[in-house]
């Protein structure tokens, strides 16, 4: 689709383009509201609740390694999980 | 441009490169720690690591030189995921991440990890709600997008300004950074070295654009995660037995944590303490005087001078006293401002040391309260400036499709995450090896290292023997953050050329974001302002040369504003991300999600979300209030809701996206061409 100097790349069009295309878009949206909600979660809980997450975990306080190992893996797998999920939904896209 | 290559030979072609590239680094690793112990001077050593890095992103700007557009400005999106990961990982990990966290981390314990979290959740929003969208567009730079969603020069001129806030002063910091670090590396002068490092830099991204940039970030990823790995393994095998630093560190931190304790309730360290309380209360004292005070003191310093001149006493004791009169305060304003920075440090080192793992030491309910707000609004001020920064953004064009920009930032945040896993226990195991082999030890046998860092500068390394008992207490050491990672090697007794390696991954840092930054930069003023509103008839070839001259005056000025050592740097800094939080970011996830945001809404909303960042700043940092508008330092900050103005951004992020949501909703909507173009966004990618 690259034409390097047009200034706006051209949009195909058709009704049944767009037909599949906004149920494409609509569970795409699924998938970011819940892996956004994770995210938020895993970034304000360790700090919400550091009072009841001070125990042992593999030779760390639990809440230091939340915050310094725990949350950031978690981001790493929330990125994952998502190229994972929408490769194979423009897979099954391009298909149709 | 050539159609796509398979994805097979060309990885398979760029790993032997890279992997033949790594062993020749290593190789020469070893060489030197072989040469260190045959008895090759230490400076040596620094120039050899100076030269050879250097002059290695030099030789790859040359192979990659390109004058085509395509090539020039996105590295003709044919980055593998793997690779552009690496250059964004690069290109993402300035000299705050190689230094700052470990350091931050070092002297605030818990509190450092808002760095950890915010650099590395940011990336989610980028993967999540930009990256493929922009990929998708492909085009050339960020104000690019903004220009064709919301139609016109007025967003794109808009998106240029912001682009240009945002990385400027980054990119200042950036090649100050280099400064300090070559200067130590070498012993070569603070303005030769910014120069040096600016011819490399210059080379690469002058010769070969984000082509050269790109292959050159690669390389320089490899360097600063060799760097930053290799002493922390020797260092957890030397203290705890284990190569596995994040997993041994555990045990590191229950020894310093009761040594904290331990240290806290010793009463020659409390002695301590209370001196540098008195020291605090003579600033005090002093403040509440002036100006008589400051007149009065000048006159005891010279006439304390004079006496010990005529005493004969010892050149040291003279030539103090003479260099601290030399630095006497040249008026009674600047006496106020000197004292009460003073007063604040003495009250620092007068304070007992952080717990390292608790959260939110504080004494009160509402002090812990406060400072858990602050922690979770830097957290978050951070990733929406991660997802806003120009540089980092411009990174999904250069991938090959869609699904491939996503990937990418998975395998960024991959490589990031090597290096910011590894700072928390960095940080742990330089910290027990000041309170095992520092703190207690005597002040004859004062190890070099304080010696050299101090006479870089006083700020970094600073022990003195306030109680005059011959031995070392903690209170009496003062460490900057940015030395806990430099001095590291030397800290944990390992041989030079680890200390050389640090510095080499530092200098990579701090060139490979330069180089993205000032790419941004330079692409954004003349590919978005020359090409796109001035001269838009400008032949493909000339338009490259618009962009390589302004690329070259960008890094003058740039230098020229590093080389004055701009003071307050670190707020300079973090305003950037606050205003990229506050434009890009909203603008940029609302052109996409939201069809009905249009030209003036995005616009205003970017218009609207600087100023309240900046006027949040202006109202609650001491330096940046008394520049705009002239009030003292020294009087009290009134915050909102007890937010630092390192935050602002939390203010400016909403305050954008309604405006984005209002003014929308009160003018025209855009027309059929915008919403076909945000539907094609939000097509399947190829």
């Amino acid at each position: 689709m690259q034409d390097h100097d047009s200034s706006q790349p051209s949009a195909p069009d058709g009704p049944h383009h767009a037909c599949v295309s906004r149920g494409y878009w609509r569970r795409n949206l699924r998938r970011i509201a819940v892996l956004l909600a994770a995210w938020l979660l895993l970034t304000i809980a360790p700090a919400l609740l550091t009072n009841w997450l001070s125990f042992g975990f593999i030779g760390w306080p639990f809440s230091f390694w939340l915050a310094a190992y725990g949350a950031p893996l978690a981001y790493l797998i929330i990125v994952a999980a998502y190229a994972w999920l929408m490769s194979r939904a423009d897979r099954r896209g391009r298909d149709r | 441009m050539p159609p796509p290559q398979a994805p097979g030979p060309i990885n398979q072609r760029l790993g032997r490169v890279y992997t033949l590239y790594t062993v020749g680094f290593c190789l020469l690793v070893l060489l030197l720690a072989l040469a260190e112990m045959a008895g090759l001077a230490r400076t040596w050593i620094g120039y050899v690591f100076l030269f050879v890095t250097v002059g290695l992103y030099a030789g790859i700007g040359i192979l990659c030189r390109t004058s085509d557009p395509v090539e020039y400005y996105v590295a003709g999106r044919r980055v593998p995921a793997f690779y552009n990961g690496m250059a964004t990982a690069a290109d993402w990990m300035s000299v705050a991440s190689f230094i700052g966290v470990a350091g931050t981390l070092y002297l605030t314990g818990y509190g450092g990890l808002a760095y950890v979290m915010g650099w590395t959740g940011g990336y989610v929003l980028v993967a999540l709600l930009l990256a493929p969208y922009l990929r998708k567009f492909g085009q050339y730079t960020i104000p690019d997008f903004l220009g064709v969603r919301y139609g016109g020069n007025v967003p794109r001129l808009a998106g240029v300004a912001c682009a240009v806030l945002c990385s400027f002063t980054y990119l200042v910091a950036q090649i100050y950074g280099v400064g300090i670090i070559t200067t130590r590396l070498t012993g070569i002068p603070f303005e030769l070295g910014i120069f040096v490092a600016l011819g490399g830099m210059l080379v690469c991204s002058f010769l070969g654009g984000m082509r050269a940039v790109t292959w050159t970030q690669v390389g320089q990823y490899i360097i600063l995660v060799i760097a930053y790995l290799a002493p922390v393994v020797w260092l957890s095998v030397k203290d705890t037995g284990s190569p596995i630093a994040q997993l041994s560190a555990g045990s590191v931190l229950r020894q310093v944590s009761a040594k904290e304790l331990q240290l806290r309730d010793d009463p020659a360290e409390q002695a301590v303490r209370r001196l540098w309380h008195g020291q605090a209360q003579e600033m005090t004292r002093r403040l509440d005087a002036l100006p008589q005070s400051w007149a009065q003191e000048k006159e005891n310093l010279r006439a304390r001078l004079a006496e010990r001149v005529a005493a004969d006493a010892p050149m040291v004791e003279v030539r103090t006293l003479e260099r601290e009169l030399a630095d006497f305060p040249p008026d009674p304003e600047a006496a106020r401002a000197a004292w009460a920075k003073a007063r604040q440090v003495y009250e620092a080192r007068g304070s007992p040391p952080v717990p390292h793992a608790q959260p939110f030491p504080a004494g009160s309910e509402t002090e812990q309260r406060n400072m858990r707000v602050n922690f979770l609004a830097l957290v978050l001020c951070l990733m929406l400036g991660t997802a806003g920064m120009p540089h980092i953004l411009t990174r999904s064009y250069t991938t090959a499709s869609v699904g491939e920009a996503r990937k990418s930032v998975f395998w960024a945040l991959l490589f990031i995450l090597l290096l910011y896993f590894t700072a928390p226990a960095l940080a742990l195991l330089v910290k027990y090896e000041v309170y095992t082999q520092l703190v207690g030890s005597s002040y004859a046998s004062l190890p070099a290292w304080v010696h050299a860092w101090g006479a870089v500068d006083p700020n970094l390394m600073n022990v003195v023997d306030i109680n005059h008992d011959g031995i070392v207490q903690l209170s009496e050491i003062g460490i900057g953050a940015d030395v806990v990672v430099l001095a590291m090697p030397e800290i944990g007794g390992l041989p030079y050329v680890m200390s050389g390696l640090v510095a080499a991954g530092a200098l990579a840092a701090a060139l490979s974001t330069a180089d993205g930054l000032l790419l941004t930069l330079s692409n954004s003023i003349s590919h978005d302002t020359w090409y796109r509103v001035v001269a838009p008839r400008t032949p493909a070839g000339r338009r490259v040369i618009v962009s390589k001259v302004l690329l070259l005056l960008v890094a003058f000025a740039a230098a020229w504003v590093a080389a004055r050592k701009p003071a307050d740097i670190l707020i300079m800094v973090s305003a950037a991300f606050s205003f990229a939080a506050s434009s890009f970011f909203p603008a940029l996830v609302m052109g996409v999600f939201w069809k009905r945001a249009n030209k003036w809404g995005a616009t205003l909303g970017m218009a609207v979300g600087l100023a309240v960042t900046f006027a949040y700043m202006a109202h609650a940092d001491p330096w940046l209030r008394e520049w705009v508008f002239n009030v003292p330092r020294t009087q009290a900050v009134d915050l909102w809701w007890g937010i630092q103005p390192i935050c602002a951004g939390l203010f400016g992020a909403p305050a954008a996206f309604l405006t984005i949501v209002v003014v929308s909703l009160l003018t025209p909507r855009p027309d059929a061409a915008t919403e076909a173009l945000v539907d094609y966004l939000r097509e399947p990618g190829q």
